[in-house]
């Protein structure tokens, strides 16, 4: 079902299986029917994966790195834990995992996306890690993952990207093997004093620097709106209950911009 | 009184690396899924900082102490040095002592944990709550240090680069005010550039 590379494809799903052809969802600011939205994200990311580590930097101003680091600490995993790393992209929380479940764990690298899956892949085979990772192309919403079989699973930056969220929270709780937690890394809503510079930012400077070192405005614009279309700390906590996530708890970072929900499945 | 969130998440990154360095096993099952409620007494007269510590079995999750106390399973309450002095299991002669309540198993179970540790973390901090605490207190952040540096990858370097970074965001209300206009200043001078851009595409396309 999971392989050590090459990477396997799931099955192709792209309804919402609460979506019928008329309904709509939001693709950034722009309502889309229900079964395109997966695909226009999937040309985002093909288009934004050659230069989507030079862009994460220069967006964040570095401090991705930190996020996801605390993001990774609060796993709490050890040696040997099964970690399932949903929408991974190009693979930096996979490799802050793989390290602290090794030797004797397992972090499957999972995407929708084949470009940044081989993106990352080439990375972590670039820096010498090999053990202990799987590589699987999928649609968060609709994992071909048994129940009950992983210790922690982490979505990072992805969750925003997904058609129905509730339906895709509801599959990483199946998926968690009970005592299992899981933590969903991603932009929110920050503090009243940050909101318009934070607006200038996302909607003058980051398509500019989009089109300045990748070549392309409208990815990154759509990152910026798909951002403020997410739900805030407050609601996505109340998707996490309702998916049948207990304790759920979140941390905020950069005054709210960005959250770390955690939940557990008891 | 809760912590803020960024805080109580660090110290738990914190606490986790300790327990690891630490080589600790599992933790035993009878602490899983148990809610222990911390009230630090940091300052006399203040009201007390509270924290929720809920082991599983990879380690101990610290949340802010927000849900009601009923829901806690045990509770200790004291100053810094009284509950360092509990969890490394030494009794204090004086009487500033921790003041556990609920179920003194669990508190026990707890304690043992930290106090079989295979980390000589009390031979630092012995030395932090003793009487010339200014000079200790510096050489415990020194061997802090040393430990954090020791205790693996970059992690605390970026937690300090964190937090370095987060109180910089905490800025008075009148440099906010200052940035507000700055980011207004270049919106405005972004609006020109872009339209001086424009007109230098429509002039290299004439046809268009
Ligand atoms: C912003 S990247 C985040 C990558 C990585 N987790 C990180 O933190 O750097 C978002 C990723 O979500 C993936 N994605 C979008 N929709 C998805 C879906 N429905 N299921 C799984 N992955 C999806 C994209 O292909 C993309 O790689």
């Amino acid at each position: 079902m999971v392989q050590d590379q090459p990477l396997e494809s799931a099955p192709e799903n792209s309804s919402s299986g609460t979506s019928g052809q008329s309904e709509t969802t939001a693709f950034g600011y722009e309502q889309v029917p229900v079964n395109e939205k997966t695909g226009r994200v999937r040309e985002v990311f093909d288009s934004v994966a050659p230069s989507y580590d030079l862009m994460n930097d220069l967006m964040s101003m570095g401090l991705h790195r930190i996020w996801k680091r605390f993001a990774t600490g609060l796993c709490g995993v050890r040696n040997g834990d099964q970690v399932l790393d949903l929408a991974a992209g190009t693979g930096d929380l996979t490799r802050l995992l793989a390290r602290q479940v090794a030797p004797a764990g397992r972090v499957v690298m999972s995407d929708i996306n084949g470009a940044m899956l081989e993106q990352g892949r080439d990375q972590l085979l670039d820096r010498g890690i090999t053990d202990g990772i799987s590589l699987l192309q999928t649609n968060a919403e609709f994992l071909p993952l048994a129940d009950n079989s992983f210790d922690c699973v982490i979505i990072g930056f992805g969750l925003r990207n997904v058609t129905d969220k509730l339906a895709a929270i509801k599959e990483m709780h199946r998926v968690l093997k009970p005592g299992g937690k899981l933590l969903i890394l991603e932009f929110s809503k920050p503090l009243a004093a940050l909101q318009k510079p934070y607006d200038l930012y996302s909607f003058k400077i980051l398509p500019r620097l989009g089109k300045l070192f990748a070549g392309d405005a409208d990815s990154y614009r759509y990152l910026a709106e798909s951002i403020r279309m997410h739900p805030d700390q407050q609601t996505l906590k109340a998707m996490m209950e309702e998916a049948g996530l207990s304790r759920c708890h979140y941390f905020n970072l950069a005054a709210g911009i960005v959250a770390v929900h955690r939940g557990y499945k008891i | 009184m809760p912590l803020p969130s960024t805080a109580i998440g660090i110290a738990e990154i914190i606490l986790s690396r300790y327990l690891n360095a630490a080589d600790i096993g599992p933790i035993a099952d009878p602490l899983i899924g148990k809610r222990i409620r911390i009230e630090l007494e940091t300052i006399p007269g203040q009201p007390a900082i509270s924290i929720d510590a809920m082991p599983d079995r990879n380690g101990i999750r610290l949340l802010p102490g927000e849900e009601p106390l009923d829901q806690a399973d045990a509770t200790i309450a004291g100053s810094p040095q009284a509950l360092l002095m509990l969890l490394l299991n030494r009794s204090k002669t004086n009487n500033d002592q921790a003041r556990v309540s609920g179920d003194l198993q669990l508190i026990r179970n707890l304690t043992d944990l930290f106090s079989d540790a295979d980390f000589d973390l009390e031979a630092i901090l012995a030395e932090w709550t003793g009487p010339r605490r200014a000079r200790h207190l510096a050489e415990f952040v020194t061997v802090t240090g040393g430990w954090l540096k020791q205790s693996g990858d970059k992690l605390s370097r970026n937690l300090f680069d964190y937090l370095k970074y987060e109180s910089d965001i905490l800025v008075p209300p009148q440099q906010w005010q200052q940035l507000a206009e700055e980011c207004q200043q270049l919106e405005r001078r972004l609006g020109g550039l872009q339209r001086r851009l424009e007109k230098l595409e429509k002039l290299e396309t004439p046809n268009s």
